[in-house]
């Protein structure tokens, strides 16, 4: 129950932290800090300001400590999950017990990491986004699990094929578990869509930017497509989507390059930002929106649709105006300009959020956090989480007893996460967010001023984004 | 405790600026502080829906208020900071009223170096400080092997680093101001140098003093930086909680202005009352009182 | 005198030299597992960040700092002064009017910052529909990214900072004799006139220091901008304490981090250095 179910943290740390409103970044990125300072302290003991001590037994007994973010939405529904899952362990490890140590700050986990790799000691299982891990597998915390304990866990094709091929590089050295997933997808109005005469949602970007239009009438002051650009997360879900999706990357596959001002990196923003300047389905006043404003516009009807929003936004439509009105689909796969996918090229919707256990290489109770991990996966847990924190389940086994948490709603979510595809394997790529919300912030703006932008300029910035990139790739290899 | 700064001589005060004037001006002043916090207040009673999206006051309701309390664990970060802002203020006016009394009035070799110091101690961003500062706490804690981290004490002695070098040169200052000749009264009266510390000089301080520990309060009942790495779950302050529910709110889908507006209104409730309580000591003309009398 | 020396010995001066320390090595995330691997970099991080046409260049920052720092303080100087001298007459309603002078001051920089990221909104926000009202400018603006970030940061940090200098300048004010004025009065001399060769002068060396305190709080002014303009925020309102944020939690680059703190530290030892020679010299 990671505290973004979306949106993992560790790498993401200020991409992700100021939700909205902006503030909780410096507590996420701080506590970041403990870790650091600790560094500097080799040998020390453990972290007293961070509860991240590793259980010794009581009693005979041995206990287990797994660091969880308090779910921010249901923290109740989140105890019942535990709850089970104790229950659950103790019976299947008489003697033993297990610690959930739900911390209310989202980056407690991420710079209990960091503590970990410093002072060689911590929590014997960290929930973390699968964006944290390749941050986690370079500070050394994170190891591969072995075969052996794969299948005591009941074999890596226990797990949805997308969701374990995000634990670990190259879909090998898996580092972590998949708990649960979550997806970007579409939220539309089917009333405003039928009252103007449009019949599904669109599935390729030309459809999306025809029925925006549709929807919208600039001179009237109504756009058909909600925007959330001040969302710091936000900018680089949009065009880490539309680049994939033009087969491009921000990271070169073997992590190793950055690669911010690719001419489709280019033409992905510069799509983007049509939306605004070209094709006026956009209020260019969008652009100092949070993901939070983004939503309200659409439960007030002023907005239509709104693409590359996060499986968390269902929880706001039940009891808000539209209840009877909103749909879920599937975020266009087809880039614009193109009528179908060319050359076999594979749909692409998401890539893949959602919370993973990834146990640490310091864990003195490895077998027993495995033991805890295997029954996380089970049926009863997993539809547990679907249904108190809206967390799509990863194990098959769980499909096959739930089947409704595939179904419906969940439908578009589980295609999502099933055709969703793996961002760079790189610790550095945490910083990918930030760089980009700043590469756009003047063109958003120089749009709102002057209704156009300049692509000079926007090759500037992504210039510039690109050379901070390369800095922090190299400051991985020192 | 007297309101008036100078003792009048009437007839020969009173002829201030026209009072038109001064209400003009009073006036602009008010309005230029309200409007933005009665913005607060407003946006805080709004119904969530429209909250801060309008200027219109209809459908008002308190109910943000109450929801705010059962939201996050308010109370207790009150406590909290009440506590640790309360002792940092007192603590360092005490503390640094000696140390500024002995840099105004003595003359010695690292006088200016100690100034410099100061200055440079308060002019250090706190972030730069954060750091290494950590690093110190944790090794002290693993040499003496008490948990000191999360403690309200260490906050405290952290503030204080930033309040003090900040009271001292304030004190030192103002010190300096002081007319010598009620010392050298108070000496030729055969009083020690610490009876006329304690009897002249504290009093005469005393609206210097109020002052730091204003600041001083303000400064601990603010920060966050600190905080967030200096406290536990049970010592969390109003910073923390506010930043807390900030990212709750706005996980949880829709914007909740209303109730943010009404968690700041709360977490800054106890500083408000406390400067009204102890204005007073702002106002008093205790100084010019002393050195006519 | 000692023990608060010696307080600040081990919270302020060894953090401080630690800093200058760090800011030489190349110490980030990669090198925590094991600090002694980070290495000496020597002025690296220094040419780095000064180097203006690198990637990892804060002078954009450097400067929007001082520009914003210098018309904050010229700004809110002036008012607190003026709002101190006026509080100071003796009218009716003037305790009440003191009491929300203060208020700005005692306001949380969390809880300004938001009420003027509300106030910022575009187009739902106080400030446009106010414009709208007065029908001046266009339906909307965008006062929290692009250009106006930085005069939405300004004037938000304006409203909190005048309180500041009115105080000091209040409790300069009450130390000023009166029968400086009676006799003043005596002589003749206008109000102007008293103004600036009674009032000005006895408060001067606090107007100093407010002045110079001033600046150094705007310079190191961080949760403010931070809660304000988001993060991360417009590239004309980054101010130096942000981007030390941004490059310590984001970049996890510690090196260059501490390098920007003491750049930091070094630009405000320019107000220090006047302030200290102007105290000195009022002092003799």
């Amino acid at each position: 129950m990671t505290q973004h179910p979306s949106f993992p943290q560790a790498t993401e740390t200020t991409g992700n932290s100021i939700k909205g409103l902006n503030t909780p970044m410096s507590r996420r990125g701080l506590l970041k800090l403990s870790g650091l300072s600790v560094a500097a302290v080799t040998g020390s003991s453990v972290l007293a300001g961070c509860s991240t001590g590793s259980g010794s037994g009581s009693g005979g007994g041995k206990e287990i400590t797994v660091m969880i973010s308090q779910s921010p939405t249901a923290p109740e529904g989140q105890k019942r999950i535990l709850d089970l899952m104790r229950r659950k362990f103790e019976a299947a490890h008489p003697g033993n017990t297990v610690k959930f140590d739900v911390v209310q700050l989202g980056s407690a986990v991420s710079s209990a990491v960091v503590n970990t790799a410093a002072t060689k000691e911590g929590p014997d299982i960290f929930e973390i986004g699968p964006n944290g891990l390749p941050t986690g597998a370079a500070t050394g915390v994170f190891t591969p699990i072995s075969d052996s304990e794969w299948s005591d866990l009941g074999g890596k094709d226990r797990y949805l094929p997308s969701m374990l091929a995000v634990t670990g590089k190259d879909n090998t050295d898996h580092v972590a578990i998949p708990y649960y997933a979550s997806t970007m997808a579409m939220y539309y109005n089917k009333k405003m869509f039928a009252d103007a005469g449009v019949a599904a949602a669109p599935t390729t970007w030309d459809d999306f930017v025809e029925t925006g239009q549709k929807l919208s009438d600039a001179s009237q002051g109504r756009f058909g497509v909600g925007e959330a650009g001040a969302e710091p997360s936000h900018a680089w879900h949009v065009i880490w989507l539309l680049t994939t999706q033009l087969g491009g990357r921000l990271i070169s596959a073997d992590g190793r390059t950055a690669q911010l001002n690719t001419p489709e990196v280019m033409q992905a923003v510069g799509f983007w930002l049509d939306w605004i300047a070209k094709y006026k389905i956009v209020n260019p006043k969008d652009a100092t929106n949070s993901s939070a404003q983004q939503i309200q516009q659409f439960v007030q009807k002023q907005n239509a649709m709104f693409p590359c929003g996060f499986t968390q936004a269902i929880s706001s439509m039940p009891g808000s105006p539209v209840e009877n009105e909103w749909a879920l689909a599937g975020n266009p796969t087809v880039p614009y300009g193109q009528q179908q996918l060319q050359g076999g090229a594979k749909p692409v919707q998401s890539y893949l959020g959602g919370a993973t256990w990834a146990i640490s290489k310091f864990s003195k109770n490895r077998d027993l956090a495995l033991g805890l991990a295997k029954i996380m996966g089970e049926p009863d847990v997993q539809q547990l989480t679907w249904k108190e924190v809206g967390g799509l389940p990863t194990t098959n086994e769980t499909f096959t007893a739930h089947p409704e948490t595939r179904e419906g709603d969940w439908k578009v979510i589980y295609d999502a996460a099933a055709g969703a595809q793996a961002t760079p394997w790189s610790p550095s790529f945490g910083q990918v967010s930030p760089l980009l919300a700043a590469a756009v912030k003047p063109s958003f703006s120089e749009l709102a001023a002057t209704g156009t932008y300049s692509a000079d300029q926007l090759k500037v910035q992504l210039d510039t984004a690109n050379e901070k990139l390369k800095a922090a790739l190299n400051s991985e290899k020192r | 405790m007297r309101t008036d700064i100078r003792p009048s001589k009437p007839g020969v005060r009173n002829r201030g600026p026209a009072k038109w004037i001064l209400y003009l001006c009073g006036g602009a002043f008010a309005l230029v502080v309200l409007l933005p916090v009665a913005y607060m207040f407003l946006v805080a009673l709004q119904p969530i829906e429209v909250a801060g999206s309008t200027l219109a006051p209809d459908r008002l309701s308190p109910r943000s208020f109450i929801d705010v309390w059962s939201a996050i664990d308010l109370a207790s970060y009150l406590a909290n900071s009440l506590v640790i802002a309360t002792i940092t203020a007192l603590a360092s006016s005490l503390v640094g009223f000696g140390a500024a009394y002995v840099l105004a009035r003595f003359k010695f070799r690292f006088r200016n170096f100690l100034r410099l110091s100061l200055l440079a101690c308060y002019t250090t961003p706190g972030i730069v400080l954060l750091i290494p500062l950590y690093v110190i706490y944790v090794q002290i804690q693993n040499a003496v092997s008490v948990q000191i981290i999360g403690s309200h004490a260490l906050l405290i002695l952290t503030y204080m680093s930033f309040s003090l070098p900040y009271t001292i040169w304030m004190l030192s200052g103002y010190l300096t101001t002081l007319p010598a000749d009620v010392e050298e009264a108070a000496a030729i009266d055969g009083a020690t140098r610490f009876q006329t510390l304690v009897r002249i000089i504290l009093p005469l301080t005393l609206p210097a003093l109020v002052v730091t520990a204003i600041f001083s309060f303000v400064l601990a009942w603010n920060d966050v930086l600190f905080a967030s790495v200096l406290t536990k779950n049970d010592t969390r302050t109003v910073g923390i909680g506010m930043q807390l529910f900030v990212s709750t709110a706005a996980d949880g889908g829709l914007p909740q202005w209303n109730n943010l507006m009404a968690a700041g209104i709360i977490t800054a409730v106890p500083a408000v009352v406390l400067f009204i309580i102890i204005q007073r000591y702002l106002i008093s003309g205790l100084t010019a009182g002393s050195v006519k009398g | 005198m000692a023990p608060s020396f010696a307080l600040m010995t081990v919270v302020s001066y060894i953090p401080l030299l630690l800093a200058v320390v760090i800011s030489v090595t190349a110490l980030s995330i990669f090198t925590i597992g094991d600090v002694w691997q980070a290495g000496l970099v020597g002025l690296t991080n220094y040419l780095d960040v000064l180097n203006p046409s690198g990637p990892l260049s804060v002078l954009g920052p450097l400067r929007n700092s001082v520009l914003f720092t210098v018309i904050t303080t010229l700004v809110a100087v002036p008012l607190g002064v003026a709002a101190a001298v006026l509080v100071n007459q003796q009218f009716p309603g003037r305790a009440l009017l003191r009491t929300v002078m203060l208020i700005p001051f005692i306001l949380p920089d969390f809880v300004t910052a938001l009420i003027w990221r509300l106030i910022f909104q575009s187009g739902t926000g106080a400030a446009d529909q106010v414009l709208r009202f007065l029908g001046i400018g266009a339906d909307y603006n965008l006062w929290l990214i692009g250009p106006n970030a930085f005069w939405a940061l300004t004037i938000a940090s304006v409203w909190s900072a005048w309180p500041f200098v009115y105080i000091m300048a209040l409790a300069a004010l009450q130390a000023v004799p009166a029968e400086y004025y009676d006799a003043a009065e005596v002589d003749g001399a206008g109000r102007l006139r008293r103004f600036w060769s009674i009032t000005l002068p006895a408060i001067k060396p606090t107007l100093v220091l407010a002045l110079c305190l001033s600046v150094i709080n705007q310079f190191n002014s961080f949760t403010l901008p931070f809660v304000l303009l988001g993060h991360p925020p417009a590239e004309e309102a980054n101010v130096l304490p942000v981007e030390i944020y941004t490059t310590s939690f984001t970049a996890n680059d510690y090196g260059h981090a501490s390098a920007i703190a003491v750049v930091n530290l070094l630009v405000l030892l320019i107000p220090i250095a006047y302030y200290l020679k102007k105290a000195r010299s009022d002092e003799n």
